[in-house]
Order: structure tokens, then C-alpha cells, then sequence
């Protein structure tokens, strides 16, 4: 839950990322041309610090990007005493470790609960 | 050659001095953003806490349906009991502190379920004990935010830069505290077994193995002895009772043990130890001493026991981050209990005589272990 909250915080960084990179860009863009075509040194300065404004700008938004939040889900194995035969599912809660767990559907024999357990998956900043 | 005039050397101090002041500012602008950052983070955590207890605790009620109690006022006390403080004894004068300590904790605790039990009388004691945990991470949780939040309004309020990086220097720390005690909340409501449980599940696999059901007795309140016999020396398997989420009265259990055994040849306590940043999850270490956190009160009575009766003492250690031990068990950690499992057997062989009587302690919460 702590790590949605800091998605959620840093997800709202996202749109102003993406429009600073493609405004920087579009301007960058404008100065390149201004360069090529009035040869004026002051525009390559500008365009040079725009460029790294850009780097900058394109930087976050690909580690904004990677961000991975996790996603846990809980899961079970009963196990029979008798013949080892394993069964594996989702944990709702209240499941508790060595109690019975019904009859072996292949020998009939005392299924207990061997494992409880929590299993992790990685989940994409946006969803 | 123009060295320029002394009004332009004014003018660059002055420029010079505004800049580092600005600088100043900047930096504490950027601490106050991301500490105001975690502290709503923190809120998020702790408001998300309290109310899953109010939930656990009211689907408790509605389940065992207690007609005519007033849940404005169950909610108004579980509140009040987040907001509860215990306040340790005096150690100006520290003989005989262990047992106020003990007192204090024992004395709370059957306070506090018995205040719980009042709302719901026909409520089982792992759903109170369950409860119970749930306030104590809540109460953790609310603790964390409220220092915290002091801590950065009085470094606002002084504009202190030192004391503001100082608390975003800690703030890694806290923010894993705090993703464990979020991990609490979530085994504790569902009832599920946590990293810590590793002990008790040690513990509940050797009786399994080596212990008959009618040898299974609870002579001190919510912890089990088993007797078993392994390799022809008499085993005392302890451990809290499950499933509910207690950790027991271990020192008071093997003080029974040695009293009804007459003697015993060792003691081997099992428990979950925090790794450090680069060890494995599930890596087992082994030691000697009495391996049990907590305030100190069991290890202090273990440890007396022990020296009074000169018995050696073994530790089986399973490595888990601070995440780890307090949320659900990770499937890591199963392969760190089979290796626990292993080493206590070989210490069993090796380090105590035949017809020896040992104990083994499975140390930590049982929530969600059976027996």
C-alpha cells in the first residue's frame, strides 16, 4: 500500500514530464534551425543548455518509467501425509499451518496445510 | 591592467552572500518537499491501520453476532487504545527491574483482552489476540508519524537546515519500519502466519515429528510443551500456543520444564534474526545464547535459568529483514526453516549425551501456526 501511495505521488509527475520533454524538445528543434540558417553562435549556447535541459528531463521520465511497485498475493499447499500428494492455492486468510485440510483426492488420505506463504509481482508505474 | 573598483567588490560580496543564502534556502525548500512526502505516506500507512482494525475488529463482532453494543463507542475505545502509552519503570535504581518490566507487561496485557473480550464475549482468544496485534502495529504506526511530523514542524519552525537533514538522513529507516509494520497489518488481519512465525513453525514441525498428541500439554497461559524422544534423549519441544497471534510465555514454560524434568542437558532456542543488506532471506546462522528480541524480559529469565542449573545454551538463527518478519512468511524462508530443523537435530546428536533431556524453544509470534 505505502509503495501505491508513492506511485500515486510520483505518477502525477508523469504529464509534467512528458510536456517540459516535448516542449524542450520542440525548442531545442528551433534553435538547431535558427543556428543552421543565421550561423549565430548565441543559438548553438542556447541550444547546447536546451539539449541538456532535455537529457535532463528525458532521464526522469525513463526512471519514472522503470518504477516497478509490488504487488503481493498469498497462496497455500496442502499436502497428504500419506502418499506427498501436493495441491496449490490461493491463501483468503484464515488459513492455518499443520491443521487438517480435508482427504487426499488420490489415496483419501489427511491433506494438511504445509505451506502459507506470500508471492510477489512487479506491477509498471502507469498500470 | 583595470581591477576593478571597490563598489564592484561590494557588489560581488553582496552577490556572493544573497547566492549562498539562496542556496540555504533551496536545500531546505527540497527537505521540506520530501519529507512532507514520506509524512503523507506515513498518514496514508497509519490511517489505512486504524481502519482495518476498526473493520477486523467490527466483522468480529457482526460474525459472533453481539446484538445491542454501541459501535460508535467500540470505536471511540479502539481510538483511545492506539493513543495507549506504557510507561516503563524507573531504572535510577535498576535491582529487580526484569520482573516490573514483566509485571507491567503481563498485567497490560490480560487488561487490554479482557477490555476486548467485554465487547464480545463469545469471541475466541486468536480473534482477541489477533486484535490485539493489530492495535500494537496501529499504535506503532501512529507513534512513527506523530515523532516524525514533530520532528519536521520544529525544524520548520526554526528554519533548522541541521534538523531537517538530520530527519531525511533517517527517513530510509523509518520508511522500512514502516513497510513492515503496513506488512503486519495485512498478516494480522487475514490471520496468516508472518516471517517471525519461523520459530514456532520450527517448533510445531519437531512436535509433528517426534511428539504424540496426548504428550501435547499447556501448563502456562498460551504456550505449549511437548514431550517427544529423539535419538534416545527426551525432547521438550516449547512454544506460544497458535493460532492466534501470541508469542507466549517461553521462560515461564521452561522453568516448568526443568522443575517437572529435574534437570536438562541444553537448551536450544530457535528464532528469526535481521539480515543485514547483502545475506540471503532464509540463510541460517548458528550460536550460543538465548536467541529471543524483544524487551529483554524472557532472554534475562532464560539466561538466569540457565546459569543456575549450568546448562549450555544453543541458537539457531534464521536471517529476514525487518519487512520480512513482520509480513506475510515469503516461500524463501520455508528452506531456512527445513535447514533450522536440520541443525537442530545435529546439535541434539552431537552436543548433548544419550537419555539427556533437552529443550527447544520455538521463539516468535504463532499466529496462523498450529498447534
Amino acid at each position: 500500500m505505502s509503495e501505491e501511495v508513492l506511485a500515486r505521488m510520483r505518477r502525477k509527475f508523469f504529464p509534467l514530464y512528458l510536456i517540459g520533454l516535448l516542449a524542450s524538445l520542440i525548442f531545442l528543434a528551433h534553435l538547431v534551425l535558427n543556428y543552421i540558417y543565421t550561423g549565430k553562435e548565441q543559438y548553438l549556447t542556447l541550444s547546447m543548455l536546451t539539449g541538456l535541459f532535455s537529457a535532463y528531463l528525458a532521464y526522469s521520465l525513463a526512471k519514472l518509467l522503470r518504477t516497478k511497485i509490488p504487488i503481493y498475493s498469498y497462496r497455500k499447499v496442502v499436502r497428504c501425509t500419506q502418499c506427498g500428494y501436493e495441491e496449490e492455492a490461493e491463501a483468503k486468510g484464515g488459513e492455518i499451518l499443520f491443521e487438517n485440510a480435508g482427504s487426499c483426492p488420490k489415496c483419501g488420505g489427511e491433506m494438511i496445510v504445509q505451506k502459507i506463504y506470500r508471492k510477489k509481482q512487479l506491477k509498471g508505474i502507469l498500470g | 591592467m583595470n581591477q576593478g573598483s571597490f563598489i564592484d567588490a561590494i557588489v560581488w560580496f553582496i552577490m556572493l552572500t544573497i547566492l549562498f543564502y539562496l542556496n540555504r534556502e533551496i536545500e531546505i525548500m527540497r527537505l521540506v518537499g520530501e519529507i512532507e512526502g514520506y509524512l503523507r505516506l506515513y498518514k496514508a500507512v497509519r490511517d489505512k491501520a486504524l481502519a482495518t482494525t476498526l473493520a477486523d475488529f467490527k466483522s468480529v463482532i457482526s460474525k459472533k453476532g453481539v446484538e445491542g453494543i454501541d459501535i460508535k463507542l467500540v470505536e471511540k475505545r479502539i481510538k483511545d487504545l492506539v493513543e495507549l502509552v506504557f510507561i516503563s519503570p524507573t531504572d535510577l535504581d535498576p535491582f529487580g527491574i526484569v520482573r516490573k518490566i514483566k509485571h507491567l507487561l503481563l498485567t497490560s496485557e490480560k487488561t487490554l483482552k479482557k477490555e476486548l473480550k467485554s465487547f464480545v464475549p463469545s469471541a475466541s482468544d486468536a480473534e482477541i489476540e489477533n486484535t490485539l496485534n493489530l492495535l500494537e502495529a496501529t499504535r506503532a504506526l501512529n507513534f512513527i508519524y506523530k515523532v516524525v511530523n514533530h520532528i519536521y514542524m520544529i525544524g520548520r519552525k526554526f528554519k533548522s537546515l541541521w534538523i531537517l537533514m538530520q530527519l531525511d538522513a533517517q527517513l530510509p529507516f523509518i520508511t522500512e519500519e514502516v513497510r513492515a509494520l503496513e506488512g503486519a497489518i495485512e498478516a494480522f488481519s487475514k490471520g496468516l502466519p508472518v516471517g517471525d512465525s519461523v520459530g514456532p513453525i520450527v517448533a510445531a514441525s519437531l512436535i509433528r515429528k517426534y511428539c504424540k498428541q496426548e504428550e501435547i500439554i499447556e501448563e502456562v497461559e498460551n504456550t505449549i510443551i511437548a514431550k517427544g524422544v529423539f535419538k534416545n534423549r527426551i525432547i521438550y519441544v516449547i512454544k506460544a500456543k497458535g493460532p492466534g497471534g501470541t508469542v507466549g510465555h517461553l521462560d515461564d514454560a521452561l522453568e516448568w520444564v526443568i522443575n517437572n524434568a529435574g534437570r536438562v542437558d541444553a537448551i536450544i532456542t530457535v528464532d528469526a534474526a535481521l539480515k543485514l543488506e547483502g545475506e540471503e532471506t532464509g540463510s541460517v546462522a548458528e550460536g550460543f545464547g538465548v536467541a529471543i528480541g524483544g524487551i529483554g524480559v524472557e532472554k534475562f529469565n532464560i539466561e538466569e535459568l540457565a546459569t543456575k542449573h549450568n546448562v549450555p545454551l544453543y541458537a539457531v538463527l534464521i536471517k529476514m529483514s525487518e519487512e520480512e518478519a513482520l509480513s506475510v512468511i515469503d516461500e524463501k524462508l520455508y528452506e531456512g526453516i527445513e535447514k533450522a530443523i536440520a541443525n537442530v537435530e545435529r546439535f541434539i546428536k552431537t552436543r548433548t549425551p544419550e537419555n539427556g533431556i533437552i529443550a527447544i524453544i520455538g521463539v516468535g509470534n504463532t499466529i496462523g501456526v498450529a498447534p
